[in-house]
């Protein structure tokens, strides 16, 4: 399901959702990490400072 | 920074973003996403889609920055709403990037202050943002909601 953020009138809505770029690639990527290198080092980041 | 932010697509947890960006020589897709890290902590991915793939060492100059960080900013409100918790970590793909998000706090501090804690990532250590000093990363919490009635 697909949610259009508020404070949008009613035109820029079904602007918005006609996209279907932007929509089949939400529907396609959530849930996945798509920035797996900066994840990977926000991880060190966050276990190095647990650690000292 | 009285700039409005770009209409926002997002899926229902509020961690996966979508906008276009309107510029002066073109339109780009531009992703934010937020990923669990551990803890209650997520880390704020951000790039440009171009022909499927993210890119996030790019810099668009579209002509539209103060926008798109407004948009940004938004997300972030939008990200707190379902995760009052939590917190997000900012940390630049490369060190350039990361001078970049810090001189875009300093520059926009008093408005992110509106809303937000924001404290620096050193080394070893998470202290509260200030400007003379320089960070590895940066990470946002939300403030408690004051209600004056």
């Amino acid at each position: 399901m697909l949610y259009v953020a508020k404070n949008l009138d009613k035109k820029q809505k079904a602007g918005l959702n006609s996209d279907i770029e932007i929509k089949e690639f939400i529907l396609k990527n959530v849930g996945k990490d798509l920035f797996p290198e900066k994840t990977a080092k926000a991880k060190e980041i966050v276990a190095s400072l647990k650690t000292n | 920074m009285n700039v409005n932010p770009y209409p926002l697509s997002s899926d229902q947890n509020n961690v996966f973003f979508v906008f276009k960006s309107i510029g002066k020589s073109k339109n780009i897709v531009k992703v934010i996403v937020y990923t669990p890290i551990g803890g209650n902590r997520f880390n704020l991915g951000f790039g440009d889609l171009n022909n499927g793939e993210i890119e996030d060492f790019v810099i668009s100059n579209n002509g539209d920055g103060s926008k798109v960080l407004s948009t940004v900013i938004y997300s972030m409100e939008l990200f707190f709403v379902s995760h009052q918790d939590a917190s997000i970590l900012i940390i630049g793909s490369d060190i350039r990037r990361t001078k970049i998000y810090n001189w875009l706090i300093c520059r926009y501090k008093k408005r992110i202050e509106s809303k937000f804690y924001i404290f620096g990532l050193l080394e070893k250590a998470i202290v509260p943002f200030n400007e003379n000093q320089n960070f590895t990363g940066f990470e946002i919490k939300l403030k408690p909601v004051n209600f004056n009635y």
